[in-house]
């Protein structure tokens, strides 16, 4: 790749100093104290350029500390995940919109990623600003998006196969739609059974501490009615952040009898479920 | 540990020479991910004509060689780093087309500009299009290392938009509101943001992030990189007013731009009231206004007070920074040819051809 060189540079001992073997300090260019207290001036009144590269460089590293100090209090401040999204600069609000967008791509890390927005975003809605400006994450009964940020409606199932509830249909989970802490969810159905299955569940509630979607749990989905049997395999992943905050995946198999299926939706230990989750199998 | 005693430990500097080579192996690693990832889209018209436009006018790849070099010195191995530098590559590119938009340029790379090949329009898009696109190889690259680096990759990326969008919104605000009343502290920031972010800091921390999987600070480069990166700008600038002013760039392009350069920053301070008036008096022109005469004369001006010179030094003074802050970043890594092309670009960026 490359080629290292010898070291440049340093003290090194004259041709005397060879010659006699011994190692001579080198003679000094000024005997007397140096009492610059000011930048040493120039017979025009210039300073010096010594004094003016000293003065650049104590310059430069004021400026990367000012900004370093600056970067770091905007940094624990995302980190602790209390800014107000009301309150940062509008060209990085649109950065960060844009980057959730692509950040649809990491699986292990939107899910937090999103969380995060959900309960930044929430915050700004309670307080009334600029809710305008950040159409992501809008309640329930809020016109569309115009970005595409708002879950698909059920009855067009986008290419991707992903589906969301009808916007008129109630949490199972209870929780309001509209309220300040709920968590949009999206429901992906597998199996011979897919083309049957519709959701009825559009948030859940946000886990209580930020939880990987590999930790979310549901118990089986059972009909009400009891005819029928349970749709156990029910999964999650990665918050797909263009149409929720998390996806559930639904294995629907052949020949399943019609009906809602419900089941509860669980983070990690925490005995609490986060909502239930509840599907329709159309005849 | 000294800095001195780091300096030792991290063994000698690439020479200028093997620099160049170094540069051109890194390049060579780079450009086929940059091509795959460009490629990777049926051709759509209008469109991807122009996304390859400015990558296959060459160029230097200092900042993939920055990202490669610092993510091997770290210890990355496979085709992550690659992939990551072919994503910083695809950015700049799709940076440059905006910058060519809004300075009014005439060739970059010694060709027309894209804006002036295809129209504004069009050139707006394909730079769009191109730092949109470089996130597909950022994420490619940093989604195998997990969580941690992931996040962290983010991070600095969001951090290096905010910094870059603010150091150019400096430079334009300046020069299209005829701001005059700057300092040295103004251009150090300016700089810092502009070009260092950008050009250095981002792709060093995105290598420490690969190399590292995540473990280490990507802040530890953040000084060295600027230091750099602030070297880099003031000779860049410096070039622009003599016989080379940087492969095809315009001689005295900066002065017709009225750029706020550290020359202007202190020829205006150390000229004569007269001589400042007439400064004054050429920097509110519109730029297709700004005479010939008028430019060679600020640049007999900026030579005859010494702004030159002082801006030589400063460069040179950053440079010795950047060369004690490397000390600092890199000092606990093994001897390894990436850390001695990280530990030559200080030299390099003086004798670049």
């Amino acid at each position: 790749m490359t080629t290292p060189e010898a070291p440049a540079g340093g003290a090194t001992a004259g041709p005397a100093s060879k010659a006699s073997g011994r190692v001579q300090k080198p003679k000094v260019e000024r005997v007397g104290p140096q009492r610059a207290n000011g930048p040493a001036r120039g017979s025009s009144g210039e300073r010096t350029i010594s004094d003016a590269v000293a003065h650049a460089v104590k310059e430069g590293y004021d400026v990367i500390a000012q900004n370093i100090h600056q970067g770091r209090l905007a940094a624990e401040r995302f980190r602790e995940g209390n800014y107000p999204i009301g309150a940062v600069p509008g060209d990085l609000e649109t950065a960060a919109l844009r980057m959730l967008n692509l950040a649809r791509e990491l699986s292990a890390t939107t899910f937090d990623i999103a969380e995060r927005l959900v309960k930044g975003i929430a915050a700004t809605a309670s307080t009334g600003d600029r809710t305008a400006a950040v159409p992501a994450f809008r309640q329930t009964g809020t016109p569309p998006a115009a970005t595409g940020y708002q879950a698909a409606p059920a009855t067009a199932p986008s290419a991707t196969g992903y589906r969301a509830a009808p916007a008129t249909a109630a949490t199972a989970s209870g929780v309001a739609a509209g309220g300040p802490s709920v968590m949009p969810l999206s429901t992906r159905f597998t199996g011979d059974g897919a083309a049957k299955a519709q959701s009825r569940t559009e948030f859940l509630k946000p886990p209580r501490t930020p939880t990987q979607p590999k930790d979310i749990s549901a118990t089986a989905l059972s009909p009400r009615s009891g005819a029928g049997s349970a749709i156990a395999q029910v999964s999650f992943e990665a918050a797909d952040i263009a149409l929720g905050g998390l996806v559930a995946i639904v294995t629907v198999p052949g020949g399943q009898a019609a009906g809602t299926y419900t089941g509860l939706v669980f983070a990690g230990d925490d005995e609490a479920p986060l909502g239930a989750l509840s599907i329709e199998i159309v005849a | 540990m000294s800095v001195a005693e780091a300096q030792r430990l991290q063994g000698p500097a690439a020479s200028p020479a093997s620099m160049s080579a170094a540069m051109a192996a890194y390049g060579r690693a780079a450009r086929p991910e940059l091509e795959r990832y460009l490629g990777a889209q049926p051709s759509a018209p209008f469109l991807d004509d122009l996304l390859a436009e400015y990558p296959s006018r060459g160029g230097k790849m200092l900042r993939p060689s920055i990202c490669l070099a610092t993510a091997r010195a770290f210890g990355a191995s496979g085709p992550q780093a690659a992939r990551c530098a072919a994503a910083i590559e695809i950015l700049h590119n799709g940076l440059l087309i905006h910058d060519d938009i809004q300075d009014a340029s005439e060739l970059r790379r010694g060709q027309p500009t894209l804006h002036a090949l295809h129209g504004v329009p069009l050139a707006i898009n394909a730079g769009d299009a191109l730092m949109l696109s470089a996130l597909r190889p950022l994420l490619d690259a940093v989604r195998p290392l997990g969580e941690t680096a992931a996040r962290q990759a983010l991070d600095v990326t969001l951090a290096m938009a905010r910094e870059t969008a603010e150091g150019q919104a400096l430079e334009l605000g300046w020069r299209d509101r005829n701001v005059t009343e700057l300092t040295e502290a103004d251009y150090l920031r300016m700089a810092l943001k502009k070009t260092a972010w950008l050009g250095m800091i981002w792709p060093a921390q995105l290598g420490v992030i690969l190399g590292t999987g995540g473990r280490e600070d990507p802040e530890r480069v953040v000084r060295w990189g600027y230091f750099l990166g602030v070297a880099f700008q003031i000779e860049d600038d410096v070039r622009n007013l003599g016989a080379s002013p940087g492969y095809g760039k315009e001689l005295n392009g900066d002065l017709f731009e009225a750029k706020r350069t550290l020359m202007l920053i202190h020829v205006r301070r150390a000229c004569s009231p007269e001589e400042r008036a007439r400064l004054d008096a050429f920097l509110a022109l519109p730029r297709e206004s700004r005479a010939p005469r008028d430019v060679l004369w600020l640049a007999g001006l900026m030579e005859g007070r010494g702004s030159i010179a002082h801006a030589r030094a400063v460069a040179a003074a950053m440079g010795g920074a950047a060369d004690h802050e490397f000390a600092l970043a890199f000092g606990d890594l093994p001897p390894s040819p990436d850390l001695a092309f990280l530990r030559g670009l200080v030299r390099w960026l003086f004798e670049r051809p």
